[in-house]
């Protein structure tokens, strides 16, 4: 079990490399959250004010478009970071974390965290190190999955599977372009 | 001939990466008509002969092919003729697709009566399938503007006048001017080009022409007054040879125009030849104008010219060809060298549809343009893609008939 009263670098490798007295001044400005199972930690649209580091238990983050069916975008076990996106920009919670089980997490407000990058104490560089990270890692996943539905949507309109006149199509654009003459 | 044919055809589908189901829709024809002609025979007795129409590819316009008699034609025969001319009219960009046909007779066993007969029973039989904006009939094997005469005048009683719908017709009856001379002056034109391309000049250059029919004798003529000196000709019966030149103009006039066996003529300096003797001369530009697979893989070896111009239809065996790159000898297809002849039926059909008749000087002025273009076009592929010049004309013919078949779908 992870312990309760403070940011314990076993749970957060990130703060791994932080002296006792900078994990004290992360231990300031953290607020312990409990969140019971099936209850939300906070609901997509809503205005976001906050990052989270999940300390104990398993959140899960699902997210709908325009109100229609949710669909799962992660599941967090202890040790990740979520709502990170509000302490970098003034904008709508993108999706809504749920507790699957008892969850305890620390919330660090924006300005919290605003004024401890700005007084460069380390907890906050290296968790906006970590932020960037996730966010570079996400981004990645991100170009993968749009890389492929556009591969898919060129699928929908030129069936691989040998309609005549897609296949008619695919050596009429490529007589056009190789063999010029 | 068919499978070279063929062969060549998939090895460029290959570079071309076409897939197989279009390469299958382009070697494959789109018609085939066999009629039974009957006629009666000067001493009464009725006789019924096979003619065959294979009409391959109209992806680029009305199809083009000759008419030829002779015992041995068959389907195959005629079906793979008519592929030729689908790849042959896209070389030279003429708005053709390719056909072929002929009749299973001999000749020299009918009367002229019996061949006016012939041709215009067969005329009626395959009527509904041809048209100037159809099918074009031209001359071929032992067919001449006489027998594309009477095509015209049978089509056209029951069809109304039309002209077009044969070409090589008699100068005097709608034909072309430049028409006899033009496969020849093709070969000369491209001869000259490949000539230039390897530092040499057709006026300095010289020449062994086997072959001395319609297409041999012209190549021969034109190629002399070029300045080339001609030093070894041949037909049927055997050749000539000179290593100062043969008086060309002369052989031209005398043996020509009517054919006779060149085995009388006699002059100083002037030696006779086996054909293979004339295959082998120590010459620029050796121009095979006779039959197909005179070049095999026994006599390629010995070849000396620096270029090989096509001016029969396969003339080189597949195996040869091999032989010939390998030995650096450039070979200019057939369905590039000879497509003069062609080109200028493509004129006359134009003359025909126009209502207007063109100078010789101009159908010689735009053959010359059509056979610069085809060289630079063909040319440009062998460079870019570093292939002998047969698969890269293969390519032309075939991205073209490609090209208009996928622009107007299936």
């Amino acid at each position: 079990m992870a312990p309760t009263d403070t940011v314990s670098p076993e749970v957060f490798p990130l703060f791994g490399s932080l002296g006792a007295d900078e994990l004290a001044l992360l231990a300031d400005r953290a607020t312990a959250v409990a969140v019971a199972a099936g209850q939300a930690l906070f609901r997509q649209g809503d205005r976001g004010e906050s990052l989270y580091l999940l300390a104990a238990g398993r959140v899960e983050v699902v997210a709908s478009e325009d109100g229609g069916p949710e669909h799962r975008l992660a599941t967090l076990d202890p040790g990740a970071i979520l709502g990170e996106v509000a302490v970098l920009i003034d904008a709508p919670r993108t999706a809504t974390a749920v507790a699957v089980v008892d969850a305890r997490l620390w919330e660090i407000s924006r300005s919290s965290f605003r004024d401890a990058v700005a007084g460069n104490q380390r907890w906050a560089v290296v968790l906006l190190l970590s932020i960037a990270r996730v966010l570079a890692e996400r981004l990645a996943t991100v170009d993968g999955r749009l890389l492929a539905a556009i591969a898919r949507e060129r699928e929908v309109e030129e069936p691989s599977g040998g309609g005549r006149v897609a296949e008619l199509e695919r050596l009429r654009r490529r007589l056009l372009t190789d063999w010029t003459f | 001939m068919s499978d070279d044919v063929e062969r060549y055809i998939r090895r460029a589908s290959e570079i071309m990466d076409l897939g197989s189901r279009v390469e299958r829709l382009l070697l494959m024809a789109e018609e085939e008509h066999h009629v039974a002609v009957p006629i009666e025979l000067d001493n009464g007795e009725m006789a019924v002969f096979t003619g065959y129409r294979v009409q391959h590819n109209s992806a680029r316009g009305p199809m083009k092919g000759g008419l030829r008699f002779h015992p041995t034609v068959d389907a195959d025969d005629v079906r793979a003729l008519a592929s030729l001319m689908t790849w042959k009219t896209a070389v030279v960009n003429v708005p053709f697709g390719g056909a072929k046909g002929g009749i299973a007779c001999d000749p020299k066993d009918l009367s002229s009566g019996e061949l006016e007969r012939l041709t215009r029973k067969f005329t009626q039989r395959i009527g509904p399938e041809i048209g100037p904006q159809r099918d074009i009939p031209a001359p071929d094997v032992n067919t001449n503007a006489q027998v594309m005469a009477w095509m015209m005048d049978e089509y056209s009683r029951r069809y109304g006048y039309s002209p077009a719908v044969v070409t090589g017709k008699p100068v005097d009856l709608q034909g072309s001017e430049g028409r006899e001379a033009a496969t020849g002056r093709g070969v000369v034109s491209i001869a000259r080009q490949a000539l230039a391309d390897l530092g040499g000049s057709l006026s300095t250059a010289t020449v062994a022409v086997q072959g001395f029919g319609n297409v041999g004798s012209f190549a021969a003529l034109l190629a002399s007054e070029q300045g080339a000196r001609v030093v070894a000709v041949s037909d049927a019966g055997g050749g000539i040879a000179c290593r100062t030149g043969l008086d060309v103009a002369r052989l031209f006039d005398q043996y020509a125009r009517p054919r006779r066996l060149l085995a009388d003529y006699q002059a100083e300096g002037v030696e006779r030849v086996s054909q293979e003797e004339l295959l082998h001369a120590d010459v620029d530009v050796l121009i095979p104008a006779a039959l197909g697979g005179v070049l095999t893989k026994e006599n390629a070896g010995a070849v000396r010219a620096r270029v090989v111009v096509e001016a029969a239809n396969a003339p080189t065996t597949p195996e040869a060809d091999d032989i010939l790159a390998g030995r650096g000898v450039t070979v200019i297809p057939d369905i590039l060298a000879n497509a003069g002849g062609v080109t200028v039926s493509y004129f006359e059909w134009v003359q025909n549809i126009q209502g207007f008749r063109w100078s010789e000087e101009h159908v010689n002025r735009e053959l010359e343009s059509t056979m610069t273009a085809s060289y630079a076009t063909v040319r440009k592929v062998v460079v870019e893609r570093k292939l002998n010049w047969r698969t890269a004309a293969y390519i032309v013919g075939l991205g073209r008939v490609a090209k208009a078949t996928v622009h107007r779908g299936v």
